[in-house]
């Protein structure tokens, strides 16, 4: 497949002997090495779209490298490589002429460690990539740059051709990258986030949105009324049902505030975070600030009285009742106002009862989980009255909320009928 | 100034949440401890009279929610307060590096007249989890201490009890010390002096 470098155009540049490369083997060939494909396909991936070309746009993380001591690069190799399109893909493609362009994030690890491979093993890769891949490239662009990157391209200088040199933009930051693509639909790694933030306390992208968080949740747009549960909700949620719900103290643990804000900044500019790097209590933080931060609490201070009523000791309406009420009805019925009831019976109550259906393992009931996000729910100008309404009624609101979703949810009018529902709470309509 | 007015003293209870606050309060006040995951919601005081040398004083131990909506509890809140006692679990690192800031929260809240002097105590809980769980040294825990003016530092068990009794007695001396100092700025010279002339030490009650 690979073919031997070019030596035709200058006479300076070193020759180097063809060398094979054989793909890694197939995922179901006994000889097939997932850990290595894992490691592999977090130093290289596609993701984004090139603007030069509109073909494909790879990514390399040189933090995902992993320790030469530990890790043998050369059956890595294979696996990386073939994460790459190869030459007969790019010859066939339809896509931007068969042209791609690369970021390589150069920034090392939070710790501040970076593993740099084999000196003869970046070489050899460069010739196993095959001329038509090398060629097709549009651009390389190299964001946080370090020596040992400077140091491979001089040492390339021999080999490689001055156009691919001209085809190398260096770029210092995140910031910077974003006035040469659209950083916003490219997957960036936790690790690159935080090597950026200390280069640069803060992403600037050229036009940015307003931002996700305090912005009122259902907006109108051209006329429209958005109906839909703001992504970083209904992203939050997938992550925590499929990975979340067995952490103890999830909802309670407070999440690391530098991850935590990176992450609501990546939201802020509509750009999708790997939730998985980010982690559960990462993603309920999330959740909680955006509660935190709607424009209009879920509980707003005009109703802090009629809630004191409906929760007091002494009123004799059920528990099922006083929910239906503030859930269900409108406004001028005694309900909560349209957006809570909406984020409230679709998202939050759904989310939370099925993390306290988990309780023994993640140790959060009803009550806890009710203490842990109440708080989120009020915001008036008095502190001390805002907690005393949160720890009274709106704590009893949630707790009740929770344990009486399942019996409450046929109620709502998004809601399919049970055929298509799976069996765990919330359903293919709530997130 | 010569008649010992009854003194009461308040102590804040910060920290992330899950780190033992409330635990680490109920073992001193009322020598119990209970393994139950129970958020605290809010705000809520226990009171608890110690005898600080020979002086009887009454503390108001503030338990605080870890949540993150309490972060800025309020000047209400942090008024008056006498120490202020920054909590984190030895075990999980992360509440260790918030310790800052909820420091700085409260020197901005409380707004003490000298910052710099205000008593701080860390406590570093929950050292009877095994040791191959650990995260933060004791040696780091001190040194940070140390950087932020000679901050006590303890390490604790609410659960079994470990360190609980001395912590809060530096706590309580403390919480005197910084109680009296503030009279001290308060009260005119004269009436200073004439409490330092007092041969008996100002035991005069």
């Amino acid at each position: 497949m690979a073919t031997p470098p070019s030596t035709s155009s200058s006479g300076k540049r070193l020759s180097f002997p063809s060398s094979k490369v054989s793909p890694p083997p197939h995922e179901e060939h006994p000889d097939f090495d997932p850990v290595l494909a894992g490691i592999a396909s977090r130093i290289l991936f596609r993701s984004g779209i090139d603007p030069i070309s509109s073909g494909p746009l790879y990514v390399i993380s040189a933090a995902a490298l992993p320790d030469p001591k530990t890790t043998d690069y050369d059956r890595l190799l294979p696996y990386v490589l073939s994460c790459l399109p190869s030459d007969d893909e790019l010859a066939d493609s339809s896509l931007g002429g068969g042209t791609y362009s690369l970021v390589l994030f150069a920034g090392g690890r939070a710790d501040g460690k970076t593993n740099r491979p084999p000196w003869g093993w970046i070489l050899q890769a460069y010739y196993l990539l095959g001329r038509a891949v090398r060629k097709k490239i549009q651009r390389l662009w190299i964001v946080h740059e370090r020596a040992w990157i400077r140091i491979i391209l001089e040492m390339l200088q021999t080999v490689v051709s001055p156009k691919f040199r001209r085809k190398i933009i260096h770029v210092t930051d995140l910031s910077e990258l974003s006035h040469h693509i659209n950083i916003c639909k490219l997957e960036i790694p936790l690790q690159v986030y935080l090597h950026d933030r200390k280069l640069c306390p803060y992403i600037q992208i050229p036009h940015p949105p307003p931002p996700l968080f305090g912005e009122p949740p259902f907006p109108h747009i051209a006329g429209q009324r958005k109906d839909e549960i703001p992504i970083v909700l209904t992203d939050c949620s997938r992550y925590l049902r499929a990975y979340g719900l067995r952490t103890e103290g999830l909802f309670r643990v407070a999440a690391s505030k530098q991850i935590l804000d990176i992450a609501q900044e990546a939201y802020d500019r509509r750009q999708r975070i790997r939730m998985n790097e980010f982690g559960p209590h990462v993603a309920a933080g999330l959740v909680k600030l955006y509660y935190r931060s709607l424009p209009s609490p879920i509980i707003p201070e005009r109703i802090y009285e009629d809630l004191e009523v409906r929760f007091d000791k002494n009123n004799t309406a059920s528990k099922e009742e006083t929910l239906r009420i503030l859930l269900y009805n409108t406004e001028t019925n005694g309900g909560l106002p349209e957006d809570s009831r909406k984020l409230l019976t679709r998202h939050l109550l759904p989310l939370l009862s099925l993390v306290a259906a988990h309780e023994p393992d993640n140790k959060m009931t009803a009550s806890n989980l009710a203490i842990c996000i109440s708080a989120s729910l009020t915001r008036s100008e008095d502190i001390m009255r805002d907690t005393e309404i949160s720890r009274g009624p709106v704590k009893l609101l949630i707790q009740w909320g929770i344990e009486e979703f399942d019996r409450l949810s046929p109620a709502l009018p998004q809601r399919k009928s049970s055929t298509g529902i799976d069996s765990e709470k919330g359903g293919a309509t709530v997130f | 100034m010569s008649a010992r007015k009854k003194v009461l003293l308040k102590v804040i209870i910060l920290g992330d949440s899950g780190v033992g606050k409330t635990s680490l309060m109920n073992q001193y006040v009322n020598k119990k401890f209970s393994s139950s995951y129970k958020a605290t919601i809010g705000a809520d005081f226990l009171t608890k009279e110690v005898m600080v040398d020979d002086r009887l004083v009454t503390m108001q131990l503030w338990d605080t929610a870890g949540q993150e909506r309490f972060q800025s509890l309020g000047v209400a809140f942090y008024r008056g307060a006498d120490c202020c006692v920054l909590v984190y679990d030895v075990n999980n690192s992360k509440s260790f590096d918030m310790l800052d800031s909820w420091r700085d929260e409260f020197l901005i809240q409380a707004s003490p007249n000298f910052p710099e002097s205000f008593p701080f105590v860390v406590l570093g809980n929950k050292i009877d989890v095994e040791e191959s769980k650990r995260q933060i040294s004791q040696k780091r825990a001190m040194a940070y201490c140390q950087s932020k003016g000679n901050i006590p530092y303890f390490e604790t068990s609410a659960k079994e009890a470990i360190h609980v009794e001395e912590a809060f007695e530096v706590i309580a001396r403390n919480a005197l010390a910084q109680e009296e100092s503030e009279e001290y700025n308060e009260d005119t010279w004269a009436t200073v002096n004439i409490h330092f002339d007092d041969p008996q030490g100002g035991c005069a009650c």
